[in-house]
């Protein structure tokens, strides 16, 4: 593989696995927290599973950056200062109210996919390889949160109206999972992953029809600024990384 | 009296094919299709699972031994209307989880225990559930062969993987090897 290919799936394998793992660390803080306990346990799961996905993607990147994918994707979570993280805005924001948190699980199951469908297709086979026992999860959640976000939306008055602040909140922000990463060119053109602008397309074709059938309004083409790069972040990034890294860094190479 | 809860089901999971259903829990559940998923979250947790059935608590006719006999003899003559199907379930002396006996038609909740009663008299069982067969939803194959799969992967799920035991065994080994304690 030519380094520069070699390079730029490294990137993507990273930004992947770092949304997949923010993400995970957001639906962990829920624990204990969710409003009835069955959807306390299928939360957690949900952030199991996603941990699990993360986990995947940092072995994939770890082996093509030539470490050690038993240690390196520890190193890549626990000592990576906030400017080498790669995952979207999306993921970093808090939880907010439960209408916030299921909605972006929602948008993001079906943007993953949506990916992982177009992955199983990649001429990276371990890729491919990892698309297929990822995508049997990702199946799993997206039926979950599409229930939700129907109940929620159709539910009452309140729930309504929490779940249309949450789309207008978050829709702005969910177009920048789409954002082709630098080089990304050379890796559709190498058939190794696909084109953003189909997946935002098949995207789309999922989700809109199912928030007018709940009953929301997806906010209008004007409201969308142009999406930030991946290696910005806010405040929210620097809280997680101050909390996650602590034990970490008090205590280097003790064995958990 | 408002019920802020939402409705509950009953959860029926049968391990393989060569297994019965066995009643596992309850979860609450705004509706069947949710309480399927609820039901996989909480129960679903080692391996086996083949199938998955959720049942609406209060649809489900739950008696003892001594309740049965008593309501037997209040069974209406009369029950017109026609046949439904009632799966069986059944706890019988010294057992911990209900399980599936057999599937039997009858006009009501009421006849299907009557029934039930003749038909299952030899396993003596100390508490009957009748379940109406419209009242349960039952999981796609297909989907409970992925939960599975899933489970399988994820060993550090389970609080075995986690030894901590050993663990602080080392610990304590190492601290004394260093001489004292710290």
């Amino acid at each position: 593989m030519k380094d520069q290919i070699r390079r730029a799936l490294q990137d993507q394998l990273l930004a992947m696995a770092d949304d997949e793992f923010l993400l995970s660390h957001r639906n962990s803080e829920w624990c204990g927290h969710a409003p009835i306990l069955e959807e306390d346990i299928a939360f957690a799961n949900l952030a199991l599973d996603e941990m699990g996905h993360a986990l995947i993607w940092y072995q994939l990147h770890s082996d093509l950056a030539g470490e050690d994918r038993e240690t390196y994707p520890d190193e890549l979570v626990y000592r990576r200062e906030i400017a080498g993280f790669r995952n979207v805005l999306l993921v970093e924001q808090p939880n907010g109210d439960w209408a916030f948190s299921m909605l972006r699980q929602y948008l993001f199951d079906a943007a993953e996919t949506v990916r992982l469908r177009a992955l199983l297709e990649s001429e990276y086979r371990p890729i491919a390889e990892a698309a297929e026992k990822i995508q049997r999860e990702e199946l799993y959640h997206l039926r979950h949160t599409s229930l939700w976000v129907e109940r929620l939306g159709l539910g009452t008055e309140e729930s309504n109206r929490r779940m249309q602040r949450a789309l207008d909140e978050i829709w702005p922000l969910a177009h920048q999972m789409f954002q082709p990463l630098p080089e990304e060119a050379l890796l559709v053109e190498a058939g190794l992953v696909p084109d953003a602008a189909e997946m935002k397309d098949a995207w789309i074709a999922i989700v809109q029809p199912h928030l007018e059938v709940s009953d929301l309004s997806i906010p209008g083409a004007g409201t969308i600024r142009p999406p930030a790069a991946r290696d910005q972040h806010s405040e929210h990034l620097r809280e997680i990384l101050a909390d996650l890294h602590s034990v970490a860094r008090a205590y280097p190479m003790e064995s958990w | 009296m408002s019920d802020t809860q939402w409705p509950r089901f009953y959860v029926f999971k049968q391990d393989t094919p060569q297994d019965v259903h066995l009643a596992v829990g309850t979860v609450h559940a705004p509706d069947a299709e949710m309480a399927l998923l609820n039901a996989r979250d909480v129960f679903v947790r080692r391996p086996e699972c083949f199938s998955l059935w959720v049942a609406r608590a209060a649809e489900v006719l739950v008696v003892t031994r001594e309740q049965g006999e008593a309501l037997s003899f209040q069974a209406a003559e009369d029950a017109g209307g026609g046949q439904q199907r009632f799966h069986i379930f059944l706890r019988r002396e010294r057992e911990v989880q209900h399980s599936f006996a057999g599937t039997i038609e009858a006009p009501s909740r009421v006849h299907a225990l009557q029934k039930a009663m003749d038909v299952f008299s030899a396993e003596k069982p100390r508490v009957w559930w009748i379940v109406p067969e419209k009242a349960v939803t039952i999981s796609d194959p297909l989907e409970t062969a992925s939960w599975v799969g899933s489970a399988k992967d994820k060993a550090y799920r389970q609080p075995s993987f986690y030894r901590a035991q050993t663990l602080m065994r080392k610990v304590r080994e190492e601290r004394s090897r260093k001489g004292g304690d710290s």
